[in-house]
């Protein structure tokens, strides 16, 4: 399929186009560049976008897809990107979040729901090239129209904590029982949450988990300085008790309020701006990083193992290599005319 | 299938993605368990179902997730329903099966291998398959339709055959 | 040198002098030999194997605890074995007449096969429905079917299983239902319900109601059963699907037996006698290729649960300690290559349950693999029993592999692994087996542990470890398959079922059915007894779906699906 006719199938609400243009992105494919840019103009401002992270284990899937029904309830279109971690050694993934969307089977059926787009991508071993790929199915998504779009992801390390910050609100899940304090911090996706939620809280230790975080929130400084968008004291972030669990929901209700709530803060304050000029600012670090990057290695005259050669053996030290490789990089390429697809 | 080209293609395979289904009531799953787990130790990006859904809701999943391959796995006879009214629905919402590997796999009568072949499917594997044919089938195919290859192959119960041979 | 004997006293000695300088020379087919389910396999069983076994103590006599040698004292002398095919398809009717003829081939228990929506509580008009009706079963949507399913047969003469888990207490209660008809006293009623969800959250999927409503139902037709139908099983814990999803011999003995046990403390908890319980409950295990595991396997079944009865829980009426159990031959054995060939795999299986003591038997039929069996193939399959039975004569003496030095080791290491596995289980819930069953099930304990086995199954099966006769090995280049088929047009069914569906809604008396279902709801409500409200709603001509779903609404649905 051409570029323009997914373009003008996104525009006209084609489902088919939506997948395969999220596609070209997941798999790298140079079409993929073009489209975002041309339908970048067209993305929509009052689409919120909502990322939900936590370890594994705590129900996030199970969560989010309370949530979608939820926003199906009120008539909010929804689109989904749940991203698993894909196997280092094989590259391999099993995407299991879509197990957890709700079936007719059960009543309902998100499946089917044409207010639903639900899709399933792995890491891929990606590093920073995950969030990048999150951003341009965001970008994406908010063309064709989506009220809210939810970024779903396994909080394991510092690139699913990059993926969240492409999100308006972040949501942060955890649940009684999962390790302690220290592990909460080091994975540093505590930083990033507007909105804390204890789920499975019909568990033991919910109520401590709770303690803890009202802790936290009270005696650390990320309600005043560190926050991305430099505002927390106006926004007080809430702790939601929840459970996803179909024979015993609980709190999914406030969940939603607060998540929206969340985005009102946002828009009538005027740090919807703001956030989502971080966004841009991290996208564009982010590929000027990756294109030089792509630049130096790509380029056959750079022998990167007879840099490490002559480091390892004194000949040089490490700054003159890496200087010597930019140097040389610059000089060779045309500069002026750079396609980025074929560095990407 | 020679050694280079498998390699090479194994070397892909993670951009390959693949719907495992259960469609239907029944609740056998062993075989699309360990076809999951096999798969995605292969390299494959795999989703799976979960059990009990409707014909609707495999389709959408297939269309939704852009996969290359929807595998769809019956124990219960129920194929005979639920082959037709899914690639329908791929089909009405514009999908070119020429573009999408469709493989089931289960308990098939080799009566009924043709009639799967001519609704669009490309691949029946019988129960205790070996799952190494499974994914060398799927790399093929995938080589095959992306090529527009003029020779396309079949997989019916334990054999791979080439469109003529299809009785 | 000339040769000369050598003295040898013990297995070392034998393995010294006679095997090692024989394995120097020519080495032996395998590095290892193992059992079906990996157990290691030693050359040779001597007494030395067994020396820590007693007899009196762990063997004993035929109807004598621990019941090792088999429940009764007389066995097959007495009685063949019950010839129980589990048979249905297509509208009550059909499977009718595939019943009439299996009883006048010398069948002698029945054994219904439902369809996958009356499996899962739905009527043939659900939307889930499509394409599945009278198709891998019969199908019963009310009374009336049910009734039609046993037209000229008499519930006093014929003792009937019925395969039916999330709505075992409406098929159950029909059969209650169908005896009332009939005139039949209730209390004489034979048969068995299978009942166990337990297994379900394991291993077979037809999951409906979460677990501990689940189990509160389970509860109900206990309590009910024990007054009403005191001749009746109502439990079959089925170990079989939990094998066919790929576990081991161990862990389907484990996790059968702690099932079981998990229901006798369920019904302890409920205030139901277990001296009058207990002999009410019956097992239900696979019958798999490796013939003397499997052998061992239901020898140490009948031990572990004598002395769980016994000592465990206390019980003193001997008849509670007495595991009885269904086999049916492994269906996840039969292969679709040279379908003639699991005749042979059958009759192998079969062997192996009638020497470990099966009180019935179902043997696969050869065309499985593949559809629904054939009238032609089911018969074959029943011959097959009789052969055994009456050809062989092999039903002569009781447990003739008693005494077997490998046999009896084998009996005991199951016994021990399978008790590790229990103690495990138990651990997970605080010493309560049933809470146990509960966190595993929660957890994924069971699944993942069963999930592991079959997919390293499925390698070993690749990597040549095990052979598959025509699978793997002494394949054929160009098989055609030409085995005769049941054909069923699902479609047909559906449209009759829906139409009877539609004509019963028209001319039953709606106010009762709905007082009826009212009177289901405010039971399950208040936590009292379902069973008696259910058969009133039965008789009304409520549908199965409607009674599933009054249920449905109280407890809420099992929404919990399983990855890997």
């Amino acid at each position: 399929m051409m570029v323009q006719d997914i373009i003008d199938g996104i525009k006209n609400k084609d489902i088919k186009s939506l997948a395969r243009a999220i596609s070209w992105i997941e798999k790298e494919r140079e079409e993929g560049i073009e489209l975002i840019r041309n339908i970048y103009p067209y993305q929509k401002e009052e689409t919120h976008i909502i990322g939900i992270t936590g370890f594994a284990g705590v129900g996030k899937s199970t969560l989010s897809s309370r949530i979608i029904e939820k926003y199906r309830s009120m008539g909010k279109t929804v689109g989904v990107v749940a991203i698993d971690p894909s196997s280092p050694f094989t590259g391999g993934a099993l995407l299991g979040d879509r197990l957890r969307l709700g079936s007719l089977s059960l009543g309902s059926s998100m499946w089917t729901d044409p207010g639903v787009f639900y899709r399933s991508v792995s890491n891929r071993g990606r590093m920073g090239g995950l969030s990048r790929m999150t951003g341009d199915i965001i970008t994406i998504m908010s063309v064709f129209g989506f009220d809210k779009i939810i970024i779903e992801t396994v909080g394991a390390g510092q690139s699913e904590v990059d993926v969240i910050k492409v999100a308006d609100t972040s949501v942060v899940v955890l649940m009684p029982g999962m390790g302690d304090r220290v592990q909460f911090a080091k994975a540093g996706i505590l930083e990033i949450a507007d909105i804390f939620v204890v789920n499975k809280s019909d568990l033991v230790g919910a109520e401590r988990v709770r303690q803890f975080l009202e802790e936290m929130l009270n005696f650390t400084d990320y309600r005043k300085g560190e926050r991305r968008d430099g505002t927390s004291e106006e926004w007080k972030i809430p702790i939601v008790m929840t459970i996803g669990e179909y024979n015993n929901l609980k709190g999914i209700d406030e969940l939603v309020q607060k998540i929206d709530e969340h985005f009102d803060y946002l828009v009538s304050t005027g740090r919807l701006k703001e956030v989502r000029k971080k966004r841009a600012k991290s996208e564009i670090e982010t590929l000027v990083s990756d294109i030089v990057v792509s630049l130096c290695y790509k380029n056959h005259s750079v022998d990167l193992d007879e840099f490490a050669k002559k480091v390892s053996n004194k000949k040089i030290d490490q700054y003159t290599a890496a200087e010597k490789i930019i140097e040389k990089t610059m000089t060779e390429n045309d500069i002026v005319n750079l396609n980025t697809s074929h560095y990407l | 299938m020679n050694g280079d080209l498998k390699m090479n293609m194994v070397l892909n395979r993670n951009k390959i993605k693949v719907l495992v289904a259960k469609p239907g009531l029944d609740g056998h799953d062993r075989g699309a368990r360990v076809l999951c787990r096999f798969l995605r130790d292969s390299g494959y990006e795999v989703i799976y179902t979960g059990l009990h859904k409707t014909a609707e809701e495999v389709a959408n999943a297939a269309l939704q997730e852009d996969v290359d391959v929807l595998g769809m796995s019956f124990l219960s006879g129920a194929h005979e329903s639920y082959v037709p009214r899914i690639l329908d629905i791929l089909k009405k919402n514009g999908v070119d099966l020429n573009d999408m590997v469709i493989l089931v796999g289960g308990t098939i009568p080799e009566e009924q291998f043709k009639k799967m072949i001519d609704l669009g499917v490309d691949g029946v594997f019988i129960p205790g398959a070996p799952m190494d044919e499974i994914s060398d089938f799927i790399d093929l195919k995938i080589k095959e339709k992306r090529d527009k290859s003029s020779d396309q192959h079949y997989f019916v119960g334990t054999k791979l055959i080439k469109a003529e041979d299809l009785v | 040198m000339t040769n000369k004997e050598k003295n040898v006293t013990n297995k070392e000695g034998w393995h010294k002098e006679y095997v090692k300088p024989l394995l120097e020379t020519y080495g032996e087919r395998k590095d290892n030999f193992k059992t079906l389910s990996g157990i290691d396999v030693d050359r040779l069983y001597t007494p030395e194997d067994i020396a820590n076994i007693e007899y009196d103590k762990d063997i004993s006599y035929p109807g004598v605890y621990p019941f090792t040698r088999g429940p009764y004292p007389t066995m097959y002398r007495g009685r063949i074995w019950t010839y129980r095919m589990f048979s249905g398809f297509g509208l009550a009717e059909d499977t009718n007449k595939r019943w009439h003829m299996l009883l006048k081939d010398g069948e002698t228990g029945l054994s219904t096969a439902f369809d996958f929506p009356t499996l899962m509580g739905r009527d043939s008009d659900d939307p889930l429905a499509m394409g599945e009706v009278g198709k891998c079963g019969v199908a019963i949507d009310t009374f009336e079917d049910f009734e039609r399913l046993f037209e000229g047969i008499r519930t006093d003469k014929v003792s009937s299983s019925f395969t039916i888990n999330p709505p075992a207490a409406v098929i159950y209660g029909m059969y209650n239902a169908l005896a009332d008809v009939q005139g039949v006293d209730r209390k004489i009623l034979r048969g068995t319900i299978q009942n166990d969800m337990l297994k379900e959250f394991h291993a077979q999927n037809t999951l409906v109601l979460p677990p501990r409503p689940s189990l509160k139902i389970i509860g109900d037709i206990f309590e009910f059963g024990v007054d009403t139908n005191p001749k009746f099983n109502l439990i079959s814990i089925s170990g079989y699907h939990i094998r066919e999803a790929g576990s081991t011999a161990v862990q389907e003995l484990a996790f059968t037996l702690a099932d079981g046990m998990a229901y006798v403390v369920l019904a302890k908890e409920r205030g139901i006698d277990l001296n009058r319980i207990g002999p009410q409950l019956s097992f239900f295990f696979n019958s798999h290729n490796d013939f003397f595991e499997e052998i061992a396997k239901f020898r140490a079944a009948r031990r572990i649960w004598a002395r769980f009865m016994r000592e465990e829980m206390r019980t003193t009426n001997p008849e509670a300690w007495k595991l009885k159990f269904h086999t049916q031959t492994a269906g996840c054995s039969l292969t679709a290559q040279q379908p003639l060939n699991n005749i042979t795999r059958t009759t192998i299986q079969a062997l192996a349950a009638v020497l470990g003591g099966t009180q019935s038997l179902h043997t696969n039929s050869f065309d499985e693999a593949w559809a629904l069996p054939s009238d032609e193939a089911a018969r074959v399959a029943l011959r097959t029993q009789q052969i055994i039975a009456y050809e062989s004569n092999i039903a002569n003496t009781i447990d003739p592999l008693s005494g077997s030095y490998f046999v009896e080791n084998l009996t005991s290491w199951m016994e021990e692994k399978a008790l590790e596995y229990i103690d495990y289980i138990k651990e997970m819930g605080d010493g309560n087996i049933l809470e146990g069953e509960f966190v595993g099930i929660d957890q994924e304990y069971f699944i993942k542990e069963i999930g592991d086995s079959a997919y390293e199954d499925q390698r070993n099966i690749e990597e040549k470890k095990r052979i598959v006769v025509g699978v793997n090995e002494f394949t054929l280049e160009d098989e055609r398959l030409t085995v005769p088929l049941l054909q069923i047009n699902e479609e047909e069914l559906r449209r009759i079922q829906i139409e009877r569906i539609e004509e019963i809604k028209e001319r039953r008396d709606t106010k009762e059915v709905e007082s009826a279902l009212e009177e289901i709801q405010t039971a399950a409500d208040e936590d009292k007894n379902v069973m008696p409200p259910i058969i009133r709603a039965i008789k009304a001509l409520a549908t199965e779906g409607e009674i599933v779903g009054v249920l449905k609404n109280v407890y809420g649905i099992w929404a919990k699906p399983t990855l890997l």
